[in-house]
């Protein structure tokens, strides 16, 4: 054989190796049948009681468990409580875990992890857990199975915060339970249906999970975040991808399962797939303009009001989602789907009129300065500040639209120094969204303040001291008939006071392989009830 | 050569301090800090403030520099604020798949842009010169994030061949490793496949007009022995340099085609800090790109008197 031809059968050997390495390694790509492998956001925060934004809750509904659900008719069930009563002045809630709770360790779920649990849970810094630690008197160990929950006073909304729609009280092991707030844990034992695989965990990579043998599910079917919580697969991979089109590609070749959200303008690329399934799994989201009620104009009611006749929601929601089946436009302060929704006071948002706008912004005192819009994070969100700055130029505005992250958008949200004079650190509009679930209940809206005199309080400096007297009114209602009326009348407040502006619901489809049944919809991702065939 | 050496390696150290200092203060000047970050969207000022301290963040910036520095002279690099794993740790976790990339682009770029260069070069003027040139300036010019959402198109979305995203260890089989890696390394190496043809052709142009060359054809030498023994060979220097000088692009690189292909990758760990402000992370990272930077340009400068013995004398 001359050195020629054995180069080339060397190069030719070669080259075989690799198109038989590489059809092994096309199989090999493929999650076998009992994976589910799905991407999703990046979780940063894993201890569920510290913060950390959006995706801890994703992680906390695989690992932990609570006491107590919403279901999809946002009714309050029990979950890991057998049983609950309340006394007759409803100042004492009696919760009997049910039997058979175990944590990943093997070790029983107890009533002194459950009161450990809410301790921790209650000194952290979300919302629902300041109005839990608010009204609570005693949180006690009656014995292994049983708790009480006794209250300072009687408050109509106890079973909401104690179950809070997005970050329900992870119970976790008493041992564990003990970290300071300030801390976060690092053992991730829970008692939901999923176990976390510490030693395949990479931070910005890859998350996997295994299936809890020992978990006990409810015999309902699912609901939202309550009833049964059936595992069909025997391990959970959730991989972090950060790119868009990279996740629908990845979809698309089955590298991947499920996409939990498709974001809008990627959506024709799945549409005609036949091998994909486009289904919103995830409630939707609202956007929302918040208003500085510091600065010039818009320390002037009728400047803030005159934004409420130039927003277009139906003209908003189009530039968001194009597809009329993924929005719908609201009335109510309070979110279309919530039991309080109502068109109270509603005709400057549903009804466009570019004039009466241009009539207030001047009434209002608005004297040529730029309004400085800004927002951080989606395309949606970007989307919803564009309109709003497009109809203010109509109406004669001068604006300035800047899209920034989210650490920059956080730390310029909070500056209180006057647009007009420093517009590269004040502002005047603040656009962002938030889930549709989270204003569903007027009393426990965290981003509803009115508690902005002096520049103090949440940002935006809402100063109007009816809300928070509305809200305390709406927890103590003894009736639903009257926390409707208190509902409608807080929304007149809202209305005319202006904190922010809802600009209608909208939602992101998931994407999943049409092997894949049973995703339940939630607020939140949940991969219980879910399988391959 | 010993001391050389030694002294280019103390030399290093004056560039990382300043390279620390620097990146301290840029991270800790931009807006934004990570217990904002970390608290809930409704946590009241007061909460976030109570998470500052209990992160360090409230002490005097000169303060935290020297428990930085500090510790940084010990070895370690600190612990995310956000993730709660030491930066080491992290940095573990992700160099794998870069390292992997830039060598797999390295060779890319190197062994076909060299032997281009050439071809370019002894060619001059004829359409084989004209066409690689054309390549180049493609290879240049298209950005990568187009090239690699174009590639994943076709080969991996309607072709099938190849995956769209991920990376698999080498020890999991090096078919499955080269598999995953085929579609990013011809994106990453591309515009730095073509820094190396033309650089590569200029400098082989110039070596082919010196009179040892002719002198190499007088003596019947074939064309291939001139071109590759005697023209390469003297021309390796500025070839050798670009190379080094071509690493910093591939850092840049990495960083945009880690994301385009979902590689779990330093680049992708460093965007994933500057966005949430994690401060130790940003600095660990940047510090360690520093130092291999430093490295790379000391093998290069080790790498002239293999080619050039007057530098050894």
């Amino acid at each position: 054989m001359s050195k020629r031809s054995l180069v080339f059968s060397m190069a030719l050997a070669l080259g075989f190796s690799v198109l038989v390495a590489s059809g092994s390694a096309l199989a090999q790509r493929m999650p076998p049948k009992d994976t589910l492998r799905f991407a999703g956001f990046n979780v940063k925060v894993l201890d569920p009681h510290f913060g950390g934004g959006g995706s801890t809750e994703f992680f906390q509904y695989k690992v932990y468990d609570s006491l107590f659900a919403f279901d999809e008719n946002m009714v309050v069930q029990p979950q890991m409580a057998e049983k609950f009563t309340w006394n007759a002045d409803k100042t004492k809630l009696t919760v009997t875990l049910r039997p058979g709770l175990k944590f990943h360790d093997g070790q029983p779920v107890r009533a002194a992890d459950v009161v450990a649990s809410l301790k921790r849970w209650s000194n952290g810094r979300r919302g629902t857990a300041r109005i839990f630690k608010q009204f609570t008197k005693s949180i006690d160990r009656v014995d292994d199975k049983t708790i009480t929950w006794t209250l300072k006073e009687p408050f109509g909304m106890a079973m909401e915060v104690f179950t809070s729609v997005r970050y329900p009280p992870a119970i976790i092991p008493e041992r564990l339970a003990k970290t300071p707030r300030n801390k976060q844990i690092k053992d991730f034992t829970g008692s939901g249906p999923y176990v976390f695989l510490p030693d395949e965990y990479v931070p910005g990579k890859q998350l996997h999970f295994k299936k809890f043998e020992d978990y006990v599910p409810r015999s309902e079917p699912p609901s939202f975040t309550a009833g049964g919580k059936k595992v069909y697969v025997k391990k959970l991979e959730w991989k972090i991808m950060k790119d868009d089109a990279t996740r629908v590609a990845a979809l698309r070749t089955g590298e991947i399962d499920l996409i939990q959200e498709v974001p809008h303008a990627l959506r024709n690329d799945l549409l005609n797939d036949p091998n994909v399934v486009l289904k919103p799994l995830r409630t939707g989201r609202q956007g929302l303009i918040f208003i500085n009620h510091l600065a010039p104009p818009f320390d002037n009611k009728k400047a803030r009001q005159a934004l409420l006749w130039a927003i277009s929601q139906e003209e908003t929601l189009t530039a968001i989602t194009g597809d009329p089946a993924l929005y719908q436009t609201c009335p109510s302060v309070w979110t279309c789907a919530s039991p309080y929704a109502t068109d109270v006071a509603s005709e400057a948002i549903m009804k466009q009129d570019l004039e009466k706008a241009k009539q207030l912004m001047k009434e209002g005192g608005y004297n040529g300065q730029t309004i400085q819009v800004f927002q951080a994070g989606s395309t949606a969100t970007f989307s919803n500040a564009t309109v709003l700055a497009a109809n203010l130029r109509k109406i004669g505005v001068k604006v300035e639209h800047q899209a920034m992250n989210r650490g920059a958008a956080i730390a310029r949200r909070k500056n209180t120094v006057d647009p007009n004079k420093d517009p590269k650190k004040g502002w005047h509009i603040y656009v962002q969204a938030t889930q549709e679930v989270t204003p569903s209940i007027p009393a426990l809206m965290g981003l509803l303040q009115g508690d902005g005199c002096n520049k103090k309080g949440f940002y935006g400096w809402t100063c109007d001291e009816r809300i928070g007297k509305l809200k305390v009114a709406f927890g103590q209602a003894k009736s639903e008939d009257e926390r409707k009326k208190i509902a409608a009348e807080l929304q007149k407040v809202v209305y005319d006071t202006v904190p922010y502006i809802q600009t209608g619901l909208y939602s992101n489809e998931a994407a999943y392989r049409s092997n894949v049944k049973g995703a339940v919809r939630a607020p939140s991702p949940i991969y219980w009830n879910i399988r391959k065939e | 050569m010993f001391t050389y050496i030694v002294r280019r390696c103390f030399a290093a150290i004056p560039v990382m301090i300043v390279v620390g200092v620097f990146v301290f203060l840029l991270i800790h000047l931009t807006p934004g800090d990570p217990a904002d970050i970390l608290a809930d969207e409704d946590a009241t000022p007061g909460e976030i403030q109570q998470l500052r301290e209990s992160l360090g963040l409230d002490k005097p910036l000169h303060t935290q520099f020297l428990i930085w520095s500090g510790n940084i002279a010990t070895g370690d690099l600190g612990t995310s604020l956000l993730v709660s794993k030491p930066v080491t740790t992290l940095m573990a976790q992700r160099i794998e798949p870069t390292i992997f990339l830039a060598i797999t682009t390295l060779t890319f770029a190197v062994f076909l842009g060299v032997p281009l260069g050439v071809m370019a070069a002894w060619k001059q003027g004829t359409w084989w010169d004209h066409s690689i040139m054309i390549f180049a300036v493609l290879g240049f010019s298209v950005p990568g994030f187009w090239l690699g959402f174009m590639f994943v198109s076709k080969f991996a979305v309607d072709w099938t061949i190849v995956p769209a995203q991920g990376f698999v260890s080498i020890r999991e089989g090096f078919g499955t490793f080269l598999h995953h890696m085929i579609l990013p390394t011809i994106t990453l190496g591309s515009s730095y496949m073509a820094l190396i043809t033309r650089i590569t052709r200029a400098t082989v142009v110039e070596v082919l007009k010196e009179d040892y060359i002719r002198t190499a054809y007088a003596k019947g030498l074939p064309p291939m022995k001139v071109l590759f023994r005697h023209a390469l060979q003297n021309s390796s220097i500025p070839i050798v340099t670009v190379i080094g000088i071509g690493f910093a692009l591939l850092i840049n690189g990495v960083v945009v085609i880690e994301t385009v292909f979902n590689i779990p990758g330093m680049g992708n760990l460093t965007i994933e800090a500057v966005l949430d402000r994690d401060y130790p992370v940003v600095q660990g990272v940047i510090l360690v790109f520093s130092g291999i930077y430093v490295l790379v340009n000391l093998v290069v400068d080790l790498s002239y008197s293999l080619f050039d013995p007057r530098v050894r004398h």
